[in-house]
């Protein structure tokens, strides 16, 4: 069932992404084109209408994904979705699978289309030729890569589940549903500064005392302490991830109230 | 066994009470009434059934089961809004169903399209408030469902049209399968219905068979919820 719930959202979103992204490769191919030819004018309009979709990527990868969580499940589409026979964890899993895949290939097509209208040697596909050595890479060197991947990922479902859990939260009131998950979401966003800057003047000002089987275990394995931090970090984002799907998941079994 | 059984079904929203502590069951095979004025909890009920709102009190049951993806795969649901997405055609709609509903029949599907004079090409989005009420109510009658949850399934749409509907109420569902249809427009449900139920203010005022009601008090249920319902006049 999340492959068909995954078919529908793919259908739905990709009416809008892929006429945008393919817009937005042809206008850099043609500013490339006239780059080249050294015909200036369009060359100049090219570039400024390569930004303006590049702009306008970002902008509507945010605006559908949470759009389509808020209209398929907070208004009238919630009388079809929640009655279909499939559980309410899938129905939030299918949503975020998407929308990570559009928003990564949203990156992608935007890294792209700037290397291709950039025509000097830093350009970006330059980078990506120059080191394309992969074997050259140590084990640490791979599992560095394969950690901070997996630490963009997950901090990339969090931002999309913060979101969702801002909107389920607002199902506590039955006006002004929207007004008040952006206001929940400023809340939120404010409390977790004021938690970071608490936890740091914490760390900062306490006397942590290292015994002397850990200090000898970082001075001999420096990239091993590495790995542990960085695996650390991961799982910390991960629990705040599951912290918003488990509340999203509540609000939509228990509060639900279409209107 | 019943098809539906709640006992104390309780529903409040803040200091409102919507449903109050509610009884009652209903057998497979029957066509029933959930007939009261409006705000009278018709719709907190169906919504209840449906898992879309969860109890204050009291519980309901589909087939021996609290309302949960089980039970959706044997309920079929007419709710009183359109839920369509609008960039879709009709016939996305048909292939939503068949992906999702096992016991959803394409095939009748689109002949009750024909005879409603439907292109199935159609997008949402052009049709009329009546059409998509009437592609709504086909994709609900085609499924081969235990229960039919009909919500204000006749509001909307004209008298010839509501006549083919009640028609393919009757002569669609599987004779083992129950409706119940939420109205307050009686007269039109009235002919095709076994048993009726009179919800004011979250209660239950009468629960009866339509045939009993018209031997006992020689009143059509029409003239009973008139009687029943009746606005006080200064």
């Amino acid at each position: 069932m999340l492959g068909k719930l995954m078919k529908y959202e793919f259908k739905a979103t990709g009416r809008i992404f892929v006429p945008l992204f393919s817009a937005l490769l042809i206008v850099s191919a043609v500013t490339r084109l006239m780059g080249s030819l050294r015909s200036t004018a369009p060359h100049v309009i090219g570039v400024t209408l390569a930004s303006m979709l590049i702009a306008a990527a970002f902008v509507i990868t945010l605006i559908l994904t949470i759009q389509r969580f808020y209209k398929n499940f907070m208004t009238n589409e919630g009388y079809l979705m929640f009655t279909l026979p499939v559980n309410t964890d899938r129905l939030i899993w299918a949503k975020l699978i998407v929308a990570t895949v559009w928003t990564l290939v949203c990156g992608a097509v935007v890294s792209l289309s700037i290397a291709i209208m950039s025509t000097s040697d830093t350009s970006l596909l330059h980078i990506f030729r120059s080191n394309a050595d992969w074997s050259m890479l140590t084990l640490d060197e791979g599992l560095f890569s394969v950690e901070l991947i997996a630490i963009f990922l997950v901090t990339l479902l969090d931002g999309i589940l913060s979101l969702y859990a801002c909107m389920a939260l607002s199902l506590y009131f039955n006006k002004h549903r929207i007004a008040i998950s952006f206001a929940i979401y400023v809340g939120m966003i404010i409390l977790f500064q004021i938690l970071a800057v608490i936890a740091a003047s914490i760390i900062s000002n306490a006397n942590i005392s290292i015994n002397e089987g850990l200090r000898v275990f970082i001075d001999t394995h420096p990239n091993g302490t590495v790995h542990m931090a960085l695996l650390l970090a991961l799982l910390i984002i991960a629990a705040v991830g599951a912290a918003f799907f488990a509340l999203t998941r509540h609000m939509l079994k228990n509060k639900l109230n279409l209107q | 066994m019943s098809i539906l059984t709640c006992s104390n079904l309780t529903k409040r929203f803040g200091s409102t009470t919507a449903l109050d502590g509610i009884s009652f069951s209903i057998e497979p095979g029957r066509v029933v009434g959930l007939l009261g004025p409006n705000g009278s909890g018709k719709t907190t009920f169906i919504k209840l059934c449906n898992g879309l709102l969860t109890p204050t009190d009291g519980t309901v049951k589909i087939d021996s089961m609290s309302p949960g993806v089980e039970t959706k795969k044997i309920v079929s649901y007419l709710p009183e809004n359109s839920y369509f997405n609008d960039w879709m055609k009709v016939q996305d709609m048909l292939a939503f169903f068949s992906d999702f509903y096992s016991d959803f029949d394409a095939a009748r599907a689109v002949e009750m399209l024909r005879s409603l004079g439907i292109a199935p090409s159609a997008q949402i989005k052009s049709l009329s408030k009546g059409t998509k009420e009437k592609v709504q109510l086909i994709l609900v009658m085609a499924r081969k469902a235990k229960l039919y949850l009909l919500d204000e399934p006749i509001g909307g749409v004209d008298p010839a049209v509501r006549d083919y509907i009640l028609h393919t109420i009757i002569k669609n569902y599987n004779p083992e399968a129950s409706v119940i249809i939420s109205t307050h427009l009686i007269a039109d449900v009235e002919p095709v219905l076994d048993e009726v139920i009179f919800l004011k203010n979250g209660q239950i005022v009468l629960h009866e068979d339509v045939d009993t009601l018209r031997e006992e008090k020689n009143m059509s249920v029409d003239q009973l919820f008139r009687e029943e319902f009746k606005c006080l006049e200064n």
